[in-house]
């Protein structure tokens, strides 16, 4: 017997998935374009943080210079720790924004799968629920055939 | 009892058992006991008595003075009148009161005639003409050849009963009834079945784990930007590995890195369990449709089952009131038949009795008459047998 001779209509669980998927297409995309302008500002830090070291470490060392501890031929403590720790600080904040970065890329990353792993669930119940009503509409159909008469 | 002259079943007094077993003594012996009897009555000496044995004829005839020979038709007349005129069954008794014996003497009264005689005398009558040998043997085989036929009775035969088929119970209706509810439940169940079938066969399909590799990725640092960074360390003489900042860096990222990757994996992990267990509630959910199906389906056929069970007992019931109703209508017919039978047997019987008993009164009556002609006739009296009296 066909699934409508047991009074289950599927149209209801197929706008229903219809619906599950448009949402879900509708937040992958908002959550693509937050990634986007978050890797866009990150990228952005970054190349801010190169462009003053690229205008800072000339003067920096510059300085140095100026004061007999660099320069060819000069080797000085002095200046080697504190282009260390400058250049230190510099790979740790760039190092950090890198990583800022790179987290909220994984975050939107995250939230991605979250999206994913909801519409899976999502679809999976629906058309379990599709299943089973059409299993609980056999089973109540056979229980009330000995009393309908017409078999 | 002995079987006397009236019949069988007649002959209950002593003369009749007598006159069984020798009628001729039996007649006798009362004639004369009824003769001494009437001697005494009178009052006279009996010089001279009746004697039957001796052979009745005008000359021996004793006769009282002024009465009229034994062979007066008067005087038999009036002595069988007990019986001939009476219309009743001839009895012995009564035969032999109707004969009483002449007595011959003096009557010491010195009273006129009277005494055992009955009726009045006339005048002398002219005697009784004397039948041959060959009359009275015509005569008696006429009287035999007049014995009525014995009537019989046609019984009664009504045919033969014949018992009434009765249809057997009709269980295709009910055998229809389950066969269809069978096709039905059965219909049911591969819908049931292969609804369950179709989920799981969607899952297997389409059920993906949103965490693995496989379905996307992650980001994660670059690592070409750290070598890049040493590499810049290096060139303005800094030893990358020493400075403390970009190992910060690196050892930050890392971490980062590590517990994004932790977090992934758990998820993942969860998202598995989910599907397994999605497939697992599938079959349990599977099974318990199919339990609950069997349950309604031993439901529908029982109450089938009863519906059946409940009619046959029913119309086993009609058709066993019907049966009975059948058979005592059968026993009515064979009684009636039965009665009618007897009823008619007992007519026929009275029938035979009464024309018998008529045709020995009138043989007898005839018999009785002839006693006139018999009076000094040589010739031999036909018997019992030739009379058809016996």
């Amino acid at each position: 017997m066909a699934l409508d001779g047991y009074g289950v209509n599927t149209a209801g669980y197929d706008q229903q998935a219809n619906d599950l998927n448009y949402r879900y297409n509708t937040d992958r995309s908002t959550n693509a374009y937050g990634r986007f302008l978050s890797q866009q500002r990150g990228s952005r830090s970054l190349a801010d943080l190169t462009t003053q070291l690229g205008r800072g470490l000339p003067g920096f060392k510059a300085g140095f210079g100026q004061r007999g501890l660099g320069g060819a031929g000069v080797r000085s403590g002095v200046m080697g720790r504190a282009m260390g720790n400058y250049l230190g600080d510099y790979a740790r904040d760039y190092g950090r924004a890198a990583q800022d970065m790179t987290q909220e890329a994984q975050n939107y990353d995250l939230q991605q799968a979250q999206l994913d792993a909801y519409l899976n669930s999502s679809l999976s119940s629906l058309q379990q629920q599709k299943q089973q009503d059409i299993a609980n509409a056999a089973l109540a159909i056979e229980a009330l055939r000995p009393y309908l008469g017409g078999l | 009892m002995a079987t006397g002259y009236f019949g069988p079943g007649v002959g209950g007094s002593a003369y009749e058992q007598n006159y069984a077993k020798s009628p001729a003594a039996a007649f006798e012996a009362n004639v004369r006991a009824q003769t001494a009897q009437q001697v005494s009555n009178l009052g006279l000496n009996p010089t001279m008595t009746y004697d039957p044995r001796q052979p009745v004829g005008m000359r021996n005839i004793p006769t009282m003075p002024g009465s009229t020979p034994l062979a007066d038709p008067a005087y038999i007349n009036s002595a069988t009148q007990n019986y001939v005129t009476s219309g009743k069954t001839l009895a012995l008794s009564n035969l032999s009161k109707g004969l009483p014996p002449r007595t011959v003497g003096t009557a010491t009264s010195g009273g006129s005639s009277g005494g055992a005689r009955r009726g009045g005398g006339g005048g002398g009558a002219a005697a009784a003409p004397m039948l041959s040998q060959a009359q009275l043997d015509w005569m008696a085989q006429l009287l035999k050849a007049a014995q009525p036929g014995a009537e019989v009775a046609n019984t009664l035969d009504l045919p033969d009963y014949k018992g009434y088929s009765y249809a057997p119970f009709d269980a295709s209706m009910y055998d229809t009834l389950l066969n269809q509810f069978n096709s039905a439940v059965g219909m049911d169940r591969s819908t049931a079945t292969q609804a369950y079938q179709n989920l799981t066969n969607w899952l297997n399909q389409n059920q993906t784990n949103a965490f693995t590799n496989g379905n996307t990725t992650y980001a994660t640092a670059d690592p070409t930007q750290q070598q890049a960074m040493a590499r810049m360390l290096q060139a303005q003489g800094v030893n990358a590995g020493a400075n403390p900042g970009y190992n910060a860096a690196v050892q930050g990222q890392a971490a980062g890195d590590a517990a994004f990757s932790n977090l992934w994996r758990v998820l993942a992990a969860n998202e598995d369990t989910a599907n397994r267990n999605r497939l697992g509630n599938v079959q349990q959910a599977g099974q318990d449709t199919q339990n609950a199906l069997n349950v309604a389906a031993l439901s529908g056929q029982t109450g089938i089952g009863l519906q059946r069970s409940q009619a046959q007992a029913a119309y086993n019931q009609a058709v066993q009131q019907m049966m009975r109703e059948d058979w005592q209508q059968q026993q009515q017919v064979l009684q009636q038949e039965a009665l009618a039978n007897w009823q008619r047997a007992n007519q026929v019987q009275d029938t035979n009795t009464t024309a018998l008993n008529s045709y020995r009164n009138n043989e007898l009556q005839s018999l009785l008459g002839l006693l006139p002609s018999l009076a000094g006739n040589p010739a031999g009296l036909p018997s019992m047998q030739d009379l058809g009296l016996a």
